[in-house]
Order: C-alpha cells, then structure tokens, then sequence
C-alpha cells in the first residue's frame, strides 16, 4: 500500500500537471507582412539527413515525455528502496546488486516502450497524420526516427547503473568484472528493445492499451521463463532476463552473459528492423534483419547451452578444492583465506578475529590444531543440493550423500557476506575455536547443543570481551521467536542462539538461554578479573564436561541453574 | 509541356458504397482558384487527392507534371506542395514554432539555420513571429489556423492546396490572409482553396469551381459564377413564395432568388446568389 501511495502519487501529479490546460494567449494581431518573391530553392536533406535530424527531435520529445518521467521516477524510487529503506546489515558482493541490474531496468524499459508507443502515435492521436502524409517523408523515415530517439532512455540506463554502482558502493565490497559490466549492457539492450518494441508495436497494434498489454506479458512471459527448472541450473532459464538464481554464490553457477547479451541485443535490432521493414524492405534493410535474427537465434542458442563438462569440473573444484582457488592473509593470530573476489571479507574476519583471541590464553594458537586459526570461504554445505546437477555429477560423493556436511576440520568456514553478521560470526566463531568447541553444523543445519557446557560460555566471553559492556551484552542477547520470521524452527533453539541470525552461514552450535545469561554476568565483570580466572583454569573450563554453573561457583558468581532441553534438530555436542 | 500544374481527368473515389467523386475532370494552372461546394460534395475528397494522400478509385492525376500514383510522382509533388488539411491536428504541446519547425523538417529542410529562419519567415507571413513560443494548446482558434497556414506556406511551394483555410478565422485575420496568399499566387504558385465564404472566392480567386454531388457543376470566373444569377435576383418588402430561396436582409427588405415575377425590382447578382442559384437549380434538377 505504501509502495503504492509513493509511486501512485507523484505519478498522479505528473499526469494531471502534464494535463493541465495552457494558460489561454490572447490573440496576437496578423499585422501585414509581404510575401517576397523568390527562386531560391531552400536545400534539402535525404531520407537519410530526415531521419537523423528528426531522430533528435524526437529524442528531445521523448526526454520530456510523461512516460520517460515516469521510468525515471522509477528508477529513482529503486534507488530509496534498495539502498535506503531496506538497506540491510549485511555487506554483500557488488555482484549481488550488479546482477540484478536487467530486472532493475524493467521499469524504465517498460516506460521507454510506453513512451516510444505514444511518440509514434502522436500523430495519429492528433490527427496529424493527414498532414504528415502529404509531405515528402515516408512512414518508414518516421519509424526509422522514432527507434533512433531510443538513445534517451538508454543514456537514462547508464546513468541508472552507474547510481546503482555508487549507491551500493558503500553497502558492498569487490570490484566490476567482466560478466557484471556486461549485465550492465544487458540492462541498456534491454531499455533500448523496450523503445524499439514500442515502435513495432504501435506499428502493429495502433492502441493506447497495447503497451500496458505488452509489458504484463513480456513480464509474466520472463518470470515464467526465469523459474523453469526450478532449483537446478536450467539452459532454457538463461533466456530469460529475469532467471531465477541458485541459493548460493553465483561464483558456483555458470551465467552465459554474453551469449545473452547477444540475444538481447537481437531480439531488440529485430523489433527495429520489423518497424522498418513494415514500411520499406530494400536489401539494407533485410540484411540488418538477417544480422538481428541471427544475433538473437545465435545468441539464445549458445546461452542455452548445457554446462560442459570441462565448466562443471572447474566448478566442482572451486566446491571441493577451494584452497586451490583462494587467497589467504595472516595475521598474528588468524589466517583467512577467500576466494578471489572475496578478498575484501579478510580485511573484517582478521581484526575482529584476532582481537576475539586476545582474550583466549597466550600460546593457545600452538597448542590447539593450527599454528593459527583459520577462517576459509566454504559453499555452506546445505547449498551444495542448489549445483547444477553436471557439477554434482563431476563433484560425486560425498557432495551428493544426502546431508552433506564439511568436516569438522579445525577451520572456520566463512559465508560469502561481510557485514556486522560476518564479524560477529567470525569472532564466535575465534571463541569456538579457542575453547574447542565444533565449528560445523552437521548435516542438514543440524546445529550442536552446547547447552549447560563451560566452554560455550567461554566462547562467547572470548568472543566479545573487548568490545564496550553494552555492545557485548547486547551480542549476547536471543532475539524474540517470531513465527513469520522463523517458521517451524523450535523456539528453544531462538531462545538459545547467539549466532547473528543476518550470517549467511549456519550456527555450528546452540546455548541453553542459561548459558546467555552466564556470558552476559561474565562480560558485565571487571575484564581482567574474569580474564586471569579464566586462562587461570582454561584446561578445566573448556572441558565439555565441566558445566557452566560448576565455572560460575569456581568464579564466585551465582549458579544460573541447569540447562535447558536441547532444542529439536540438534547433536549432542560433548 | 502544359501550362497546367493539375491534371485531373475522370477521377473517381468511392467510400465503400458512398461515391464521393464521380468523374472530375480539371485542369488548373499557376493562380487561386476557390472550390465552392456545401457540405458532403466532394470538395475535401477532391483536396485530399491532390494533395497526394488519397488515391483514385479511377481515373488519374497529374500535379507539377508528375504521376502520384507512383512512388517517385508523388515524392515529387510533396516536395513542391503545402497543404492545409480541413482539421490539421496539432500536438498540445509544441509551441507554434516547434509544431512549424517539426512540419519543416518532414518536408526535408534538415540544416537548422535555414530551417529555423524558414519557420520564422512563415510564422512572420501570418503575424505570429512573436507568438512563436507560445503552446498551441494555449492558442485561439484563430491563431491555431494561421499556424496551420504557416506550415502550408513553408519552403515556397509551387503547389499550395488549402482546406476551409478561413474557417475561425476573424474578418481582419481573412483579409491578411488574402494578402499573403495573392502574394504567394504572385509569385507563380497555384493555389486550391475550398471554402464555404464566398466573398473569399470573390476576393481571391481568379477562378472557381463547383463541386455539386461529387461532380463539378460549374467551372469558370466568380464574375461568370455571379453571373448565372443575372436578372434573376430581385428584392421585395414581403418574401415571394415562388422564389427558389429568399431571406430577410439587414436593411429590412426580402431578397430574393429565382425567376422573378413582372414588375420585380432586380438587383446586381452576387457570387452568392450565383451559388445559391447554381445549387438550388441542381437540387431542382435543373441544369444550371
């Protein structure tokens, strides 16, 4: 209702401002002016020096039209909406905003098409047609004029993308390669085939509905396209430009942009040359149409391809051997290591890791598995069902056992989002470490119960005993159960977690509410105090079987009473 | 070579089964030449075919010495012709320059210079060069018309071809217009105007033609077309019934149209009353 009001309403004021009645001038007097006779004969441009010249008139009528307004307005609100009302807590790849550029356009591309619908009918809509026949410019200069205007809203695309780039600039990390510069250009085709479409279909269909018509149904027609095959990789899903996306980084999925690109790019040059060849069919013209259908058939052709095996076994091994494909940064204490476009997540995980670990004894780092303790990017174990079938094939057991889970290696495994969520996840995850505890859910989210367990309290204490006391506390804090937030799952495990619910990467364990209070109490303490009394008798306080009231009495603070059940779905943790 | 810039023989134009023009036959040169006609007679069909954007059902044209019903014909006449259609559409939202400017351009004049001071020249012609930036939808009816004029007048046509081009137009406003279109003829243009306003036809052209049912019922000079009412109009204090048509006049009196009785007083015939003679004798069946 809201997302109505705000578009509904200045679109009404454009509409009726736009319709306003022009404030009457009065008559202007005809006073005598003689007609000089003359043989000059005034020059004259070809069909060719009309249509370009005519093409720039009417690309200034299409930048001030209702419509053009419109698809701006659009595009402005998208801007507020994804970067300011709904700006998220997470930093994401600029990839996740940049893909999704072609549907970002629809809007603009669905005024472009309104607009262009309109300017080729204006004459008729006039009743100017008349006139317009009788002098020596073809139909055919006109709809050639027409599709030359739809440089405007594509110049409104780039500049589009490039607000897109800047606004979510500070909210993401990585850099524009190839396949995301090439969306960009899909999102311009996409504009520039909506103008052309416009003049094809006013052409066609001489309606002041047909626009609307079309844009529902191309919409519709991309959306049921977009979701063939549903969580699998499907060819046919890459000829839509609205494709519905795995549930895992796009660094596992192949995106035939090109190919795409291509096709998009033929299929808007084929809507111009039909305009055209409506009116006229000289060879340039057939050969452009040739060149427009063989861009679109080709290009749909090659982005329907099925993955090859060669791609499948390079996917499989950013699955399987990501280490191969990673690059790693050291700290004193922590050693993070990314895929290429990732490297900018190492810059969060190792400050906010280490400074977790100064809490954690001295010399902890050699006596525990690892010279240091290593945060590495992963695809979440219960996102590997979302591959392509021929990369599950080429990866084969254990990745298609059914409830996949990496094994618990010493290693924290890292999502593929930055943000408040990544830090905090990072830093408990450093306090798992430190105190031994699991830092992998197994199977299908099955998280580990450390309910009533020392060491999970003293991972958390671990985890925030730098930050402020109120920040800390607040970490520590189980957010309310919400079933339209978290559906089915059991509300003990809500009333449990410490995990930050934004990480994209599954809570390797769960705390009794109990246990939140203790690292609560333990980080409203004097930070020394509980620091010396916990290295003092760390072997004791991270043993499984030394429960949290058992280290509470040893710190002279109050019993918190025992655990609670565990909550469904989860393991035993000792 | 033929001194006549239209050609029409035996042109015919049906609308479905309605027959607008049945077997038009002109030749007209260089000069105004007013087409009178009432409502429904084929005047603006006959308009529209010389203005190249309707086809004959049959017979053929010829215009600036070219074949429209080719291609290259006709590309050759919209060049040379400026045409006022009887309701020229004009977009709300171009001023008058703009809507001039844009007209220019699809008839060719493509470098700016020239066709920006080509559109002030004819906006200059009909009195609205200041009016120029001003919406069309906030012009009178009147100044709408002469803007429509202007872009008829655009690039010197050779072939000018105006559809009611008086209508809303103020007395003072027809009378500047006459001058701008005796200048136009001056310069050796032909110019085919229709209109309902015979004192235009009286003013202006040199030459008139009848359209009657589709069919041209008289072809020749206003002086000629005044002249089928000669001895035929008489005035009287009461209204004659056996006259063909007759009307009370601002001075009181009855003119009258028809065959007059003995001892009638007759009065000088008009173009008007030829008119009304010519067409009240066709509607009688009667040959004029």
């Amino acid at each position: 209702m809201e997302v109505l009001v705000i578009v509904g309403v200045p679109a009404l004021l454009y509409f009726l401002w736009s319709k306003r009645e022009p404030k009457s001038t009065p008559d202007v007097a005809w006073t005598p002016a003689r007609v000089d006779a003359t043989d000059e004969r005034l020059p004259r441009g070809g069909a060719r020096a009309v249509a370009r010249v005519l093409g720039w008139t009417e690309a200034r009528l299409f930048r001030r039209s209702a419509a053009m307004f419109q698809g701006v307005a659009f595009c402005v609100l998208i801007l507020f909406f994804f970067y300011v009302v709904f700006r998220g807590n997470t930093r994401l790849s600029l990839w996740t905003q940049l893909v999704l550029f072609p549907i970002m356009v629809y809007p603009l591309a669905g005024m472009a098409l309104v607009a262009s619908h309109r300017a080729v009918l204006r004459g008729r809509r006039d009743h100017a047609e008349e006139l317009f026949g009788a002098t020596p410019t073809s139909a055919g200069t006109r709809t050639l004029a027409h599709c030359s205007a739809a440089w405007v809203p594509a110049v409104a695309a780039v500049l589009f993308w490039v607000a897109v780039v800047v606004a979510s600039r500070p909210l993401t990390f990585g850099g524009i390669d190839t396949p995301l510069a090439i969306d960009g250009l899909t999102g311009v085709a996409i504009v520039l085939g909506g103008a052309g479409f416009g003049v094809l279909l006013a052409r066609l269909v001489p309606h002041a509905v047909a626009p609307i018509v079309a844009i529902v149904a191309i919409g519709i027609v991309s959306s049921a396209i977009g979701g063939i095959g549903g969580h699998d990789w499907s060819p046919t899903r890459q000829l839509s430009t609205w494709p519905r996306y795995p549930n895992h980084d796009l660094l596992f999925t192949t995106r035939p942009v090109g190919a795409h690109l291509a096709y998009i790019v033929g299929l808007a040059l084929c809507c111009v040359v039909l305009a055209v060849a409506l009116h006229t069919r000289t060879p340039f013209v057939l050969a452009a149409g040739a060149l427009a259908a063989a861009l679109a058939i080709g290009g749909g052709v090659l982005a329907t391809r099925p993955i090859s095996d060669a791609h499948a076994r390079r996917l499989a091994s950013l699955v399987a051997q990501p280490a191969e494909h990673q690059k790693c940064k050291e700290s004193r204490r922590v050693r993070a290591c990314a895929f290429r476009d990732y490297v900018a997540l190492q810059d969060e995980w190792l400050p906010a890791a280490d400074a977790a670990l100064e809490g954690a004894p001295p010399g902890l780092t050699r006596e525990l598995k690892g010279e240091r303790f290593v945060v590495s990017q992963r695809l979440q174990a219960d996102r590997v069902d979302d591959l392509s079938s021929r990369v599950l094939d080429a990866l084969g057991p254990p990745f298609t056992s059914r409830n996949f889970s990496w094994p618990d290696d010493g290693e924290y495994h890292a999502g593929f989002e930055g943000g408040p969520a990544s830090v905090a996840a990072a830093r408990i995850a450093a306090g798992l470490w430190a105190t031994g505890s699991p830092l992998e859910a197994r199977g299908d989210q099955r998280s580990c119960a450390i309910g009533g367990q020392a060491r999970g309290v003293v991972a958390l204490w671990v985890a925030y005993h730098d930050l402020p006391h109120a920040k800390a506390v607040d970490l520590v804090r189980a957010q309310p159960f919400d079933p339209e937030v978290y559906g089915d799952m059991d509300p003990a495990f809500v009333a449990g977690s410490a995990w930050p619910e934004d990480a994209d990467v599954w809570s390797p364990v769960v705390w009794s509410p109990a246990d939140l209070e203790a690292a609560r109490k333990l980080l409203g303490r004097h930070h020394d105090e509980v620091r010396d009394a916990l290295w003092a008798q760390w072997a004791r306080f991270t043993d499984p079987k030394t429960t949290t009231d058992e280290m509470m009495a040893a710190l002279g603070l109050d019993a918190i009473g025992p655990a609670a059940a565990a909550p469904a779905g989860t393991i035993d943790c000792a | 070579m033929t001194a006549h810039t239209v050609e029409v023989h035996g042109v015919r134009h049906r609308f479905g089964a309605t027959i607008a023009l049945d077997g038009i036959d002109l030749d007209i040169g260089p000069g105004i030449t007013g087409v009178l006609g009432p409502n429904g007679a084929g005047k603006t069909t006959l308009l529209r075919h010389i203005a190249t954007t309707l086809a004959p059902s049959e017979g053929r044209l010829r215009l600036l010495g070219h074949d429209p019903a080719t291609v290259a014909g006709r590309l050759h006449v919209r060049r040379r012709l400026g045409y006022l259609p009887q309701e020229p559409g004009y977009h709300r939202n171009f001023t008058a320059f703009e809507f001039v400017d844009y007209v220019a351009i699809l008839k060719e004049l493509t470098d700016r210079r020239t066709r920006h001071d080509e559109v002030r020249r004819v906006l200059g012609l009909v009195g609205l060069g200041d009016a120029g930036r001003k919406r069309i939808g906030a012009l009178s009816g009147g100044m709408r018309r002469r803007v429509g004029i202007a872009q008829a007048l655009l690039a010197y046509p050779e072939l000018i071809v105006l559809d009611e081009p008086t209508a809303g137009l103020d007395p003072e406003q027809r009378l500047r217009f006459r001058e701008v279109l005796t200048g136009s003829a001056a310069v050796g243009a032909t110019v085919l105007l229709s209109t309902h306003q015979t004192d235009d036809v009286a003013a202006l052209c040199q030459r008139v033609v009848v359209v009657l049912g589709g069919v041209v019922r008289f072809d020749g000079t206003p002086v000629d077309l005044a002249g089928l009412a000669a001895g035929r109009v008489w005035v009287a204090s009461e209204r004659d019934p056996s006259a063909r048509i007759s009307w009370v006049t601002g001075t009181g009196e009855v003119r009258h149209v028809g065959d007059p009785p003995v001892g009638a007083t007759l009065v000088p015939a008009t173009i008007e009353d030829g008119y009304l003679q010519l067409t009240g004798a066709v509607a009688a069946g009667q040959t004029a």
